[in-house]
């Protein structure tokens, strides 16, 4: 029971993020190789609420590591051969996945911070940055939309 | 060293504890290498598993802006660099500046050299194209001397409409050890030598698009050798300034890196109390990767080093040796193919061959059982599986 609430808690603290702050800024080219408009959602804690493109790079690159009140910056991005994780590089950081690797890779092992946590799909994302106090990911926006959906008929 | 990997030990633990945030990482990686007409990596031209890299870092935050950090390693690279264990780095991380526009960060302790492609991380297998790294500029010699130093790095970064600037600015010295320096000087030299300091500033630039990154960057830097009181050498100096130009293109099928570099040495003594000698060494590296799949490459790469731009042929240097040192010591070509398998998250088989034409840059000062050692063609090659978190 205890779980249910807690999941309860959690369902709710999406719904509320993905209506309210969910999407901060957002792709606007969308070429003709991809389909999917990707989102940047962050934790409920998160209170900036617009990024700039360089931020965003800062900040998917590992060199920004935290938030402006001094909380650590947890960031989930897809597999690097994932096509939205390619995506989501060139579209929004101007890089090739492999660029963003090294970068990370440069950064974990000259001691200057944390890469990036890599899940399997865009749901665990979403699932992990709405349960992680500081984080944040991206998501298309149709699947923000499914979950949206979703929370809305279950909370009916 | 033992000591400072204890001392470090104990640091990293005794402030883990009151840390707001402690992170750890690190890799292992085990080969099968063979160098053929030379001893650069194994004697005897014998096929061995001298290939070991183990590394541990961690990462122990106290606030938003600072942070203690570290590495430990063990190496076995054959006759490369001496084996057993070294504390790379351990550095006080100070983030002084974080807006959208700049960064600062200041570097205080043992620090990375940040300066070259591949300089701040050529410690660790996975970030590097080969496990033998350019020789041109990745001189396996100086490894330890070129990783780091004890003093203070500087970085800055500012995000422009011109594009992203990098300024890097570091002064330190390292401890040269009696292995180092047999490394350097070979097997005959009894002394100890001594860094007396490194200076060394590089500004990287990338544009707005960010599939173009150049850079420049400068070295000086004083070693003295203390001789023995019987000892093959005597007492001598060395002044180098080093300048180094480097470039890369990310395409999303294929990459470039190159490095091309200039390097002047001024060295009193050594070979006897009034030798003077002044010398200018240039070489540089063009490589090519391409990506089959995501997770397979191939790579190509052209190293060139000449020990003397005045004499290129090292003939002048067989000359002046009365024929005791090849004029194949006086450079050193080499082609290179590779192969990279990244066969799960985290794991990576990687191989490559090199094909060597002469013998500049086996050893600073060459002995005579290298010479005996080293063909004017030689071969080496490696694979390597890695695994890293």
């Amino acid at each position: 029971m205890a779980q249910m609430d807690r999941l309860q808690i959690a369902n709710n603290s999406i719904y509320l993020c993905l209506l309210k702050a969910a999407v901060f800024w957002c792709s606007l080219i969308v070429s003709g190789a991809y389909a999917q408009t990707l989102t940047i959602i962050t934790n409920p804690s998160v209170t900036q609420t617009t990024f700039s493109q360089s931020e965003i790079r800062q900040i998917f690159s590992a060199r920004k590591q935290f938030w402006e009140d001094g909380s650590k910056i947890t960031v989930f991005v897809l597999a690097p051969d994932s096509l939205q994780h390619k995506q989501f590089c060139q579209q929004n950081l101007n890089m090739f996945p492999y660029q963003l690797e090294r970068l990370w890779n440069q950064i974990t092992y000259s001691g200057q911070g944390d890469p990036p946590l890599l899940k399997n799909s865009q749901d665990e994302i979403i699932k992990a940055v709405l349960t992680t106090p500081g984080a944040i990911g991206y998501a298309d926006e149709n699947v923000i939309e499914q979950i949206k959906r979703k929370l809305r008929n279950n909370a009916e | 060293m033992n000591n400072l990997i204890i001392f470090a030990c104990m640091l990293l633990v005794v402030t883990g504890a009151v840390a707001q945030q402690t992170s750890w990482h690190g890799y292992i990686s085990q080969g099968v290498t063979q160098s053929i007409n030379s001893r650069f990596v194994t004697d005897n031209d014998a096929i061995t598993a001298e290939l070991t890299e183990l590394g541990f870092n961690g990462r122990i935050q106290f606030n938003a802006s600072l942070a203690l950090v570290g590495q430990l390693v063990y190496l076995d690279g054959g006759n490369r660099f001496e084996q057993g264990s070294r504390l790379d780095y351990l550095f006080l991380d100070w983030a002084l500046i974080e807006s959208e526009v700049t960064s600062s960060h200041l570097h205080l302790g043992r620090y990375k050299n940040h300066h070259w492609l591949y300089s701040a991380t050529r410690d660790v297998p996975h970030t590097r194209d080969t496990a033998i790294l350019p020789q041109s500029v990745y001189f396996d010699s100086f490894r330890d001397i070129a990783l780091g130093s004890d003093g203070a790095f500087w970085q800055s970064e500012f995000r422009t409409d011109t594009g992203l600037w990098q300024f890097n600015w570091s002064l330190g010295r390292s401890k040269v050890s009696r292995e180092q320096t047999r490394a350097f000087l070979g097997p005959l030299a009894k002394g100890s030598s001594k860094q007396d300091f490194v200076h060394q500033a590089s500004l990287y630039w990338q544009p707005v698009s960010l599939n173009w990154r150049l850079g420049l960057s400068y070295l000086a830097s004083d070693f003295y050798y203390d001789a023995a009181p019987v000892d093959t050498f005597t007492d001598g100096s060395t002044d180098i300034e080093r300048f180094v130009l480097s470039l890369q293109y990310f395409s999303e099928k294929w990459e470039l890196s190159a490095e091309l570099l200039q390097e002047q040495r001024d060295n009193r003594g050594g070979f006897s109390p009034t030798f003077r000698q002044y010398r200018t060494g240039e070489g540089g590296y063009i490589q090519g990767r391409y990506m089959l799949t995501p997770s397979i490459s191939a790579l190509v790469r052209y190293d060139t080093y000449d020990v003397d731009k005045n004499d290129r042929n090292g003939t002048k240097l067989q000359q002046a040796t009365g024929g005791m040192i090849p004029a194949y010591f006086g450079y050193m070509d080499t082609t290179t193919i590779g192969f990279r398998w990244d066969i799960a998250s985290n794991w990576r088989l990687q191989g490559e061959h090199h094909w060597v034409e002469g013998a500049g840059r086996i050893q600073g000062v060459v002995d005579p059982v290298t010479i005996r050692s080293t063909e004017e063609n030689w071969r080496l090659w490696s694979i390597q599986l890695m695994y890293w978190f």
